[in-house]
């Protein structure tokens, strides 16, 4: 599903946020890329979503070179990968409604459509009772929830999780991933970007371990680190 | 159609929020493209005027006394024709019968010019083309003091100096009025570009969510390119009223009360003026909102 080929990223000023990274995530998989602050998890994600152009190498989605893709189908691309970040990005001034129908109304879904899926979505990600309510009413853990529904209302095979859980009341934290595991159950490939070493711990995934923008560890039903 | 009501939408509700500067953008490019008019009509007459009188360049009049005898006119008549610079076969005499009639199928509309007049106060006259228009001066002078026109002419006429005088203002005159509309041209773009600018700004949250979930580049720049086309489009509007109104208020009264200038419009220009303007106004918006696009919004 995802294949990246010694791809390196250095940013301005020689700073090396990717070195020679190899790896290959099949459909359906569930994966924790953890690691320190600046380790790369977050170049790692804008990579997938070509929000950046990696230095050298290649990345495969879904066995396209995105590195070929044309400047115009980009967006196509992107709806095949819903997004999820630790700052939500909810828009305020849109309903929890009003923010998940977004994403279909700028991908040209019809009325008709957003009416029906929109709250089957929302009460799938448990707040079937909020469509009204306004971001800012709601705490963070229900934010996440609503950036989620929207990250995932037009059935995207792939789904990027940038601490997701950052944000998000530690108590609440696990709610999350099990969302998320909801997801990956019913068949889209789940990449969650994390330092946060309980919920690692606790859900027992594969472990993707960065560090300085190297893959250090890559291990199925892995565990944050090694003591 | 249901992204056509979404464009339309954003459209209206972003042009609401930033009233002012929109307000400001319609009004300059209302201005230039009034101004464009204007200029447009105003060289349209002053070069029907200079038309209307470019056809009496190398024109002499020589306007006679109403005592003179017939054989008088004829030994006047062959003077004329022994100028080498003359064309010969140009040579009119207008009777004061003649002048009048003249005088009344210039002035149709007002029948009581003449009906007030006793008698015929227009005198005959001589016309005489010279075969190079830059000798009428030389030619008027050497009649005027030939032995046989002495005592019996009131005025020697020629028309060029009034003219060149004329051509030169029209020179300047569409010059500078193309000038003045260009400068005000780029200022539109420019102001129409700030206000997409703002519009984008204020709406930089839903354009990173709209690139997040996949929105096509053209989605998200719609919106944009046809706020600012509504704003070149209201100022259009507003110009084409403006010119309609100078024309009906200012220039109908003005041709009327100088009737003797002989000034004339070519009223199927109005017309051609009205898609241009309008259309002027949608590019001046469309390029407006392009250029804050191409500096503002990376897709």
């Amino acid at each position: 599903m995802i294949r990246l080929r010694r791809v390196t990223k250095i940013y301005k000023g020689n700073i090396y946020a990717l070195e020679d990274v190899t790896v290959d995530i099949e459909k359906g998989e569930f994966v924790f890329l953890v690691g320190p602050s600046g380790s790369g998890k977050s170049t790692f994600i804008k990579l997938l979503i070509k929000e950046e152009e990696p230095t050298s190498g290649q990345i495969y989605i879904a066995d396209n070179n995105i590195g070929e893709l044309r400047s115009w189908k980009v967006p196509y691309l992107r709806r095949k990968i819903g997004c999820v970040f630790q700052d939500f990005r909810l828009l305020p001034h849109k309903t929890v409604f009003q923010n998940v129908a977004f994403a279909m109304e700028v991908t040209g879904k019809s009325r008709q459509l957003i009416e029906q899926q929109v709250p089957e979505v929302l009460k799938l990600v448990g707040l079937g009772h909020k469509l009204d309510a306004f971001p800012d009413e709601l705490s963070g853990g229900e934010q996440q929830r609503v950036s989620i529904a929207r990250a995932f209302i037009n059935r995207p095979p792939i789904l990027l999780a940038d601490e997701p859980t950052g944000n998000v009341d530690p108590s609440l934290a696990a709610g999350i991933v099990k969302l998320l595991e909801k997801i990956n159950s019913v068949g889209t490939t789940v990449i969650m970007a994390t330092h946060d070493r309980e919920i690692v711990n606790t859900f027992r995934k594969r472990v993707i371990a960065l560090e300085n923008g190297r893959v250090i560890r890559d291990q199925d039903r892995g565990v944050y680190g090694y003591e | 159609m249901n992204k056509l009501l979404y464009v339309l939408e954003e459209t209206l509700s972003s042009l609401r929020k930033n009233v002012i500067l929109a307000v400001a953008a319609v009004a300059v490019v209302a201005v230039s493209l009034g101004i464009l008019g204007l200029v447009v009509l105003g060289v349209n007459v002053l070069s029907n005027t200079i038309k209307n009188s470019e056809s009496k360049v190398g024109e002499i009049n020589i306007y006679l006394k109403d005592e003179i005898t017939e054989t008088e006119r004829v030994e006047m008549q062959r003077v004329i024709e022994s100028m080498p610079e003359v064309n010969k076969e140009k040579i009119v005499y207008k009777s004061k019968a003649d002048a009048l009639n003249e005088f009344k199928s210039q002035h149709p509309d007002n029948p009581e010019l003449w009906e007030l007049l006793e008698e015929n106060p227009l005198p005959a006259s001589f016309v005489v083309i010279t075969l190079d228009p830059a000798k009428v001066g030389e030619v008027a002078n050497r009649l005027g003091e030939d032995p046989a026109f002495q005592g019996k002419y009131e005025r020697i006429k020629t028309a060029s100096p009034v003219i060149e005088k004329l051509e030169n203002v029209y020179e300047k005159f569409r010059y500078v009025g193309f000038l003045v509309v260009i400068v005000l041209a780029v200022v539109s773009v420019l102001l129409v570009s700030v206000t997409i600018q703002v519009a984008i700004f204020a709406r930089r949250r839903e354009i990173a969510v709209m690139k997040l979930v996949g929105a096509t580049n053209w989605f998200i720049r719609w919106p944009f390119l046809t706020e600012g086309m509504m704003e070149g489009l209201a100022g259009a509007l507003i110009a084409i009223i403006t010119v309609f109104v100078v024309k009906i208020w200012l220039w109908n009264p003005l041709k009327e009360s100088l009737a003797f200038l002989r000034m004339t419009m070519s009223e199927s220009l109005l017309w051609v003026l009205v898609p241009v303007i309008a259309l002027g106004g949608i590019l001046i918006g469309a390029f407006g909102s392009f250029v804050a696009l191409r500096r503002f919004l990376e897709v």
